[in-house]
């Protein structure tokens, strides 16, 4: 039994499809909609004999800048493996993948946590051969094989043990999401068995520096199932620890979604011999430095990047995913932050979380006729008062849903503010204070004063006290 | 039909209509009608594609057109080359029923050039074997003596050349597999540089090995083959981009005052005494062709047996993984996954093939890679340097290919590893991956011996110029075996 409290020690090992035009090493179409089983192959993905691999060079320039991206070393110098298994999937019995030289080591990740930033080590991101798919027919008891997914090409990002907690291990993910999505390699949508990851658990005694036996945990294919099969097997082990101490071996585990568990599939010593070789079929590659910094200089600011320049001018951690997880709404922001006076920032990126994020849930933001200048205009409306918030939402509203131009709707809502809200707040006080109204219809002239008096102190002074008047008598 | 013609007398004959193509095409078919049964050369034959095809050029010739010069003339294709429509089963019943749906880029560069194939070509299955005893189609017998062994594993091809069942024959070369039936048959048979000939549709014995490489009666048809197979091949990453030489001009060059290197590894007791005299006159002959005898040494010699086929193995045992009865092939129907693995494969590989898997898996497994797999690969590159450094000195090595004559059918069966022994001469030159060749050297009690000439990296062009020169100063080739 330990004494000590115990903290997980996580790491993940992420595969990524990549949106290249051709699948890695034949030139089928790479195709994430659905299709008819096995209608999109060729005798080379579909393993015939005679065939061989030709690599596509995009989808190794795909992954390069991924790398790059999350400031891994390129070695000069990379090679494919074989990583040999028998499964149906597999049509050639091994995997093209990299082993020893992969084409990247060494990488960091930086997530924004609990409003703190946390570096994660990247040990390597490698590439490498998608398998096909089993389909499995319990009414007739059939499994079948659908190789369209093989050969598309798959990055593989291995994260060193520095995640501390299942809500750590969900914000890499989506932050690696968000990458690939930034530099246009993939779209990784992990419903869709575009991102796959596993995750790898163990406990320690709080302090220790020890690593303990893991469990790997398969099979999770969203970020929910991802935190919930960690908090899960976190609870597991605590008392296994709790009873046993530390587990003598490694263990590897299948999610369950539908009973929210975990089971036990095999210890890792069963877990099979890769046999990896080099691939002969396919040279060596070598990289100039030239090459390398030419893909590097090709990396748009990066989602990491923009989340440190919103959390620096204050931007709540919410508002900043919200904005940063779609490329071209970020774009736009920073446009809009561009445009706008430093102090009125709050009221831009409560308009754009609050306000904007409403519409974008329904349409593109190319569908959306609004410019940077636009929210600005609004923004600015509203600090300077012209419009209250209340109306700059109404007004936001009819200019999406009714394409309406934003400034002509501003002009309009200017001189209606003016009216209707005084008018508004002396019926209002009017009405709340019968008494010196009635003494002012009977002809105490002076009563006006208290119904004028009440109205200054609501509207706390900012309405002008001649304008008013005359609304007062107006409307009593 | 004369049947010591070359490529171009067959050209010319056609063109001024000596000899109709059909009648070309038929006299082959009835030279393999007559001697298939006897000595089971071909698995497959494709007569009425290959008369169509010839039907075709008889009227192109007969409306004046010109014709190129393979247009016509007649050739085999060894079964672990795929040839589309035409069954290829690598002399593997594991493929007894595979047809191909497309040709390999060596065939087809030879089909466009319109060469007309005649059929497949008997080898020991997936030319895991030197003797061709290893097909599952039994083994084709040595047309010099019929109770010999022909050599493989490209042994069909070879008989196919010899008997004149096909004016030429494309072969394929592991780490001996062209020139060991050649010099056991008396033709020709060059193993090109590793990355001159496109690999695509070959089935894979071993990818770092494999070279597809032509076997002719005459060295200018060998010359002219090449210069059609040769190539970078965008569908194979690991051919090579240099320009392709004129073979056929370049054979005509002077080998006067080039320097012959002759490794005295190669004459070690292991040598038969009839061979090595073979050798000490074709030394003797290109001495007399004008060139300089050099005495070499290659110090890693030894070891080129053991490291081949540690890494021939580890490849195959993966190229051969691909056939797990699941998708083409033979498939022994089963209850579970892992039973058709095991019945399929247990039935469909023979007893070599399973021995090199074996052999392969236990190389590349973990905690033995780096004393097995590793290690060869360290030799490889040893012997790779011992050629480098050899060709500093001298532009051409000349061995024997073999060690001895063909032998007796079964003799060495039951000894694979005196087997392997049997490759010592042909292994080095796979392993460092450049062209070698055998051309016939004279006999041995009535059998024919070859002797290998080796030049660097993709200078075939300087192999095929050695070999016309002693060609022309000897008469070795003409001899064709009666049956």
């Amino acid at each position: 039994m330990s004494k000590h409290e115990l903290e997980p020690v996580i790491g993940l090992e992420v595969h990524i499809e990549l949106k290249t035009k051709s699948k890695l090493f034949c030139s089928c179409e790479v195709c994430f909609e659905k299709r008819k089983p096995n209608t999109n192959i060729c005798p080379i993905c579909f393993g015939m004999v005679g065939t061989l691999p030709v690599m596509n060079r995009k989808a190794f320039n795909f992954a390069l800048i991924t790398a790059l991206s999350i400031g891994c070393e390129i070695p000069k110098r990379c090679k494919w493996d074989r990583k040999s298994y028998f499964y149906p999937d597999l049509p050639k019995g091994y995997q093209i993948s990299q082993f020893d030289e992969p084409l990247s080591r060494n990488g960091y990740i930086e997530i924004l946590s609990n409003n703190k930033f946390k570096g994660i080590r990247i040990n390597r991101l490698h590439l490498e051969e998608d398998a096909g798919k089993l389909i499995h027919n319990k009414k007739l008891n059939l499994t079948m094989v659908d190789l369209n997914r093989a050969g598309i090409p798959l990055i593989e990002i291995v994260t060193e043990p520095d995640i501390s907690n299942p809500e750590e291990a969900k914000l890499l993910l989506k932050d690696l999401r968000r990458t690939v999505r930034y530099l246009n390699v993939a779209d990784a949508d992990m419903e869709k068995g575009e991102m796959r990851c596993d995750a790898s658990v163990s406990l320690r005694p709080k302090g220790e520096k020890k690593l303990y036996p893991r469990t790997e945990i398969k099979n999770l294919n969203s970020f929910r199932a991802v935190e919930k099969a960690l908090f899960f097997e976190i609870e597991k082990q605590k008392k296994y620890w709790k009873k046993n101490g530390p587990p003598s071996q490694e263990s590897t585990v299948l999610w369950d979604e539908n009973t929210g568990e975990t089971l036990y599939m095999r210890d890792k010593e069963s877990g099979g011999d890769y046999r990896y070789f080099p691939e002969p079929d396919l040279p060596e590659i070598e990289l100039e430095e030239k090459f390398i910094e030419e893909m590097r200089s090709l990396i748009p600011e990066m989602p990491i990047e923009k989340i440190k320049k919103y959390h620096k001018l204050g931007i709540a951690d919410k508002d900043i995913f919200i904005i940063v997880e779609d490329v071209k709404l970020a774009q736009f922001f920073d446009k809009c932050l561009e445009f706008s006076k430093k102090d009125r920032i709050k009221t831009l990126t409560n308009l754009f979380s609050t306000e904007l994020m409403y519409y974008l849930k329904k349409k593109r933001l190319d569908e959306i006729h609004l410019t940077p200048e636009d929210i600005i205009l609004l923004v600015n409306a509203i600090e300077d008062r012209n419009i209250t918030k209340i109306m700059a939402k109404s007004l936001l509203k009819k200019s999406i849903e009714n394409n309406k131009d934003i400034k002509k709707l501003l002009k309009q809502a200017k001189t209606e503010k003016n009216e209707f809200d005084a008018e508004y707040i002396v019926q209002k006080i009017i009405s709340e204070n019968p008494k010196p109204a009635e003494d002012y219809k009977s002809g105490k002239e002076m009563a006006i004063n208290v119904i004028l008096g009440k109205i200054i102190q609501e509207t706390k002074g900012k309405i002008d006290a001649k304008d008013i008047l005359e609304i007062i008598k107006k409307n009593l | 039909m004369n049947s010591n013609l070359t490529i171009k007398d067959i050209h010319n004959k056609l063109v001024q209509k000596e000899i109709s193509c059909v009648d070309l095409v038929k006299y082959y078919l009835k030279r393999i009608k007559d001697y298939n049964k006897k000595l089971n050369v071909f698995l497959a034959v494709c007569e009425e594609d290959a008369l169509r095809q010839a039907k075709e050029i008889d009227e192109k010739i007969s409306k004046g057109k010109n014709i190129g010069i393979l247009e016509g003339i007649v050739f085999s294709v060894k079964d672990t080359i795929m040839t589309k429509g035409l069954k290829t089963t690598a002399g593997s019943e594991m493929l007894f029923n595979f047809i191909p749906c497309f040709d390999a880029t060596s065939v087809k560069k030879l089909r466009n050039a319109g060469a007309i194939l005649i059929g497949k070509t008997n080898c020991d299955s997936f030319g895991h074997g030197s003797s061709g005893e290893n097909s599952d189609y039994g083994s084709t017998k040595n047309p010099w003596n019929t109770s010999c062994v022909p050599g493989g594993s490209s042994s069909g091809a070879a008989v196919s050349v010899a008997m004149d069942m096909a004016s030429f024959a494309l072969g394929e070369d592991t780490g001996g597999s062209i020139r060991c039936p050649a010099s056991f048959c008396g033709v020709n048979g060059l193993k090109v540089s590793y990355g001159r000939v496109s690999r695509y549709g070959v089935i894979a014995y071993a990818s770092s090995f494999d070279t597809v490489g032509p076997m002719a009666k005459h060295i200018d048809d060998l010359a002219i083959i090449l210069s059609i197979i040769s190539g970078k091949d965008e569908k194979d990453a690991t051919t090579v981009f240099e320009k392709v030489p004129d073979y056929e001009k370049e054979i005509l060059g002077s080998i006067k005052s080039k320097k012959i290197g002759i490794p005295k590894e190669y004459f070690s007791s292991a040598l038969d005494s009839k061979v090595k005299e073979i050798l000490d006159n074709a030394i003797k002959k290109f001495i007399e062709l004008g060139c300089k005898i050099e005495k070499i040494n290659l110090p890693y010699t030894e070891y080129a047996v053991p490291a081949y086929y540690i890494l021939t193995s580890s490849e195959t045992s993966s190229n051969l993984s691909r056939l797990d009865g699941l998708r083409y092939g033979l498939s022994v129907k089963s209850e579970t996954l892992q039973e058709k693995y095991q019945n399929s494969r247990a039935k469909g590989f023979n007893t070599e093939t399973k021995r090199r898997i074996a052999m392969g898996t236990y190389s590349l497994s973990a905690g033995y890679y780096d004393a097995y797999y590793k290690k060869a690969q360290k030799v490889r590159t040893l012997i790779k340097e011992d050629f480098k450094k050899a060709f500093k000195k001298v532009d051409y090595i000349l061995t024997p290919t073999m060690p001895f004559p063909a032998f007796k059918i079964g003799k060495k069966l039951k000894d694979p590893l005196s087997m392997y022994l049997s490759d010592i001469f042909t292994v080095p030159f796979s392993l460092a991956g450049i062209p070698s060749i055998s051309i016939p050297g004279g006999f041995a009690n009535k059998m024919p011996v070859g002797i290998q000439l080796s030049a660097p990296y993709l200078k075939e062009n300087e192999i095929l110029k050695l070999a016309y020169c002693f060609e022309k100063a000897t008469n070795f080739h003409k001899y064709r075996p009666k049956i």
